[in-house]
């Protein structure tokens, strides 16, 4: 019910839109606020507390050529290249990555909500896929650069420690490394923000995807692996153990040797950016149309 | 003058729960308060305004066009939401830099128009210091002051004066007042009669959703002089603090807290005791911790308008 004290005369409404004394929206403008988004998280992710943990964590592979060269007894000699090379895929790609998108991309948003500080972003003239697109850059480049620093570390590692040759075959290497794990970075990191954006518990369906389902489709034949990330990363790498070993694998059983689907690193490469692109796409639709303050609590 | 925000029988409901129903409202520019207890619908109707929720019937516009992510009509709005909700490791000075940022502004034109706000809001001596090291009044004016820094058209303040001590009230009272002249459309909200009408004669009656009544502060005032209005004091010498003020006039009665540390006073003129308030605590030495004011008083009035 309503109780008019005063009666004020109504005001008159405007016939036509007031036109805005600003520019309008343009590309200019997305580009502009997701930068200063990027730039602003980045500054957040740096300053957290979160970012130490995992820098430990990523700047500690170093060390294992300087450990691997201590605990081996004199007569075993330990190549050096196998060391980089295994401990790339399997440690950084199988493992370092993943865990990396788990640690820093599903909490994008999820730091916002929690802190109660996402009203103050949702109520600026930010377009929301430019806030997912600011976002997930800064996520890359935090990430890209602690893992490219670590694996020029271990790099290094394994020259000093191991006596792996100085090569420009190896440089190479590294350099394809560099790219696969950026590529890494970017697919994982799309996957764990999408997560964040449909489900409450981001973690445990990332935990699940990488930790389980992933691991599961690559050592099963057929075509599993299709649906994966690794399998995509894998293809890419300049020398791949896994490959090696599954191709060895699939001389014994036949079933499996025909069901095996090679992917190429074109293929690879191409399905890895459909795959980033899908998954921000999705971010960007959930996060444009979903009401974050729609709950009785915030009457 | 014309309408800068428009709202047509506006309803919002979570599940069960009507949080907003049929808020119907033309508000233009100068300073209009939404009073209303707590659950009352405020923050829903700030949510609206700010596209941070739909409505889920009605029509709601500003400038004539739907807010619902709409980009144009967001820039031309400042927002300075209720409770806690900041960055606590950047400085004053950089959360209000990084947000002005990201209304599209470009980073020069976003550290002057930033410094301008700090000012505004008289936070420039310490905008340097992390937001965690600041106290609530401070963190308030922080607030306040990322609103203001794009220079909006309509600003919408839910609860700017919680927590503020009493000098920090008067400068936001000057502020809200100032930017209600410049020709903004300036919403402000709260639960206590007395800091609305320090800023305006419009209010917007809400409760329990429903707007009870619209118009002029001054006949609501009427009204509730019938029902003394409550203020709580946290300090240290509450006894004294009571002898002090029993003997004025407006006075109509006084409490004391169980724990004794705090005292609940009854005036018929809250005006008058928050300008007392200030001398005594200077004259006599009192550590203040705490002042709120409790919206029974409020409840009351509006258990009147619903009879």
């Amino acid at each position: 019910m309503t109780t008019d004290i005063e009666n004020p005369p109504p005001l008159p409404l405007p016939e036509q839109p007031t036109p805005s004394p600003h520019s309008r929206l343009d590309a200019a403008h997305f580009v502009r606020t997701a930068s200063a988004v990027a730039s602003f998280t980045m500054w957040l992710l740096l300053r957290g507390r979160r970012v130490r943990v995992m820098a430990a964590v990523i700047l500690l592979p170093a060390l294992m050529p300087f450990l691997l060269a201590y605990l081996v007894p004199d007569h075993v000699t330990i190549d050096g290249q196998e060391v980089f090379i295994i401990s790339m895929e399997f440690l950084f790609v199988g493992m370092l990555v993943p865990l990396g998108a788990i640690f820093f991309a599903t909490s994008l948003l999820g730091d916002e909500m929690e802190s109660r500080t996402f009203p103050l972003l949702l109520s600026r003239p930010l377009p929301r896929s430019a806030l997912v697109i600011g976002k997930f850059a800064a996520y890359s480049a935090v990430c890209s650069t602690f893992f490219i620093t670590s694996t020029i570390l271990v790099f290094g590692a394994c020259v000093i420690a191991l006596k792996m040759p100085l090569s420009i075959e190896y440089a190479r290497y590294l350099a394809e490394f560099c790219v696969v794990i950026i590529a890494g970075v970017f697919a994982y990191g799309a996957f764990c923000l999408a997560a964040s954006t449909v489900t409450k518990r981001p973690v445990v369906l990332a935990i699940i995807f990488v930790y389980g389902w992933e691991q599961m489709s690559l050592i099963m034949p057929g075509y599993p692996r299709l649906f994966t990330i690794q399998a995509y990363l894998r293809a890419l790498l300049p020398e791949s153990q896994f490959e090696k070993w599954y191709q060895q694998s699939t001389v014994i059983l036949d079933f499996v040797a025909l069901t095996h689907t090679q992917i190429g690193t074109g293929r690879a490469f191409v399905t890895l950016t459909l795959i980033v692109i899908w998954l921000l796409a999705l971010s960007s639709y959930v996060v444009r149309n979903k009401e974050y303050a729609a709950s009785p609590e915030s009457v | 003058m014309s309408v800068t925000i428009h709202a047509q029988d506006v309803s919002r409901w979570f599940g069960e729960v009507v949080a907003l129903n049929k808020f119907s409202a033309q508000i233009g520019p100068g300073v209009t308060g939404v009073l209303g207890p707590n659950g009352a619908g405020k923050s829903t109707f700030f949510k609206l305004c700010t596209s941070q929720l739909r409505p889920s019937q009605g029509d709601l516009r500003m400038f004539g066009e739907p807010v619902w992510a709409n980009y144009e009509i967001l820039r031309r709005i400042g927002f300075c939401p209720d409770g806690e909700n900041y960055y606590e490791e950047m400085t004053g000075y950089e959360f209000v830099v990084a947000l002005a940022r990201c209304t599209g502004m470009a980073s020069a034109d976003a550290i002057r128009s930033s410094l301008r706000a700090i000012e505004r809001a008289g936070m420039t001596d310490r905008m340097h210091d992390r937001i965690g090291s600041y106290s609530k009044g401070m963190r308030q004016r922080v607030k306040l002051a990322q609103s203001m820094a794009h220079d909006p058209e309509i600003l919408f303040l839910d609860e700017p004066m919680t927590g503020l001590d009493p000098i920090a009230r008067h400068d936001t009272f000057q502020l809200i007042r100032e930017l209600g002249e410049e020709g903004k459309t300036v919403v402000v909200s709260s639960h206590i009669l007395y800091e609305i009408e320090n800023v305006t004669s419009k209010v917007i009656l809400l409760n329990n959703g429903c707007v009870l009544a619209e118009g002029d502060i001054r006949q609501i005032r009427d009204l509730i002089d019938q029902h003394p209005h409550s203020v709580s004091i946290e300090c240290d010498r509450p006894r004294e603090l009571a002898n002090r003020l029993i003997n004025h006039s407006h006075i109509v009665s006084m409490e004391f807290d169980e724990n004794g540390d705090g005292l609940k006073i009854f005036t018929r003129d809250p005006n008058a005791f928050y300008d007392r308030l200030p001398d005594l605590v200077l004259e006599d030495e009192f550590q203040i911790g705490r002042i709120a004011s409790p919206d029974d008083n409020l409840q009351a009035v509006f258990e009147y308008l619903v009879k």
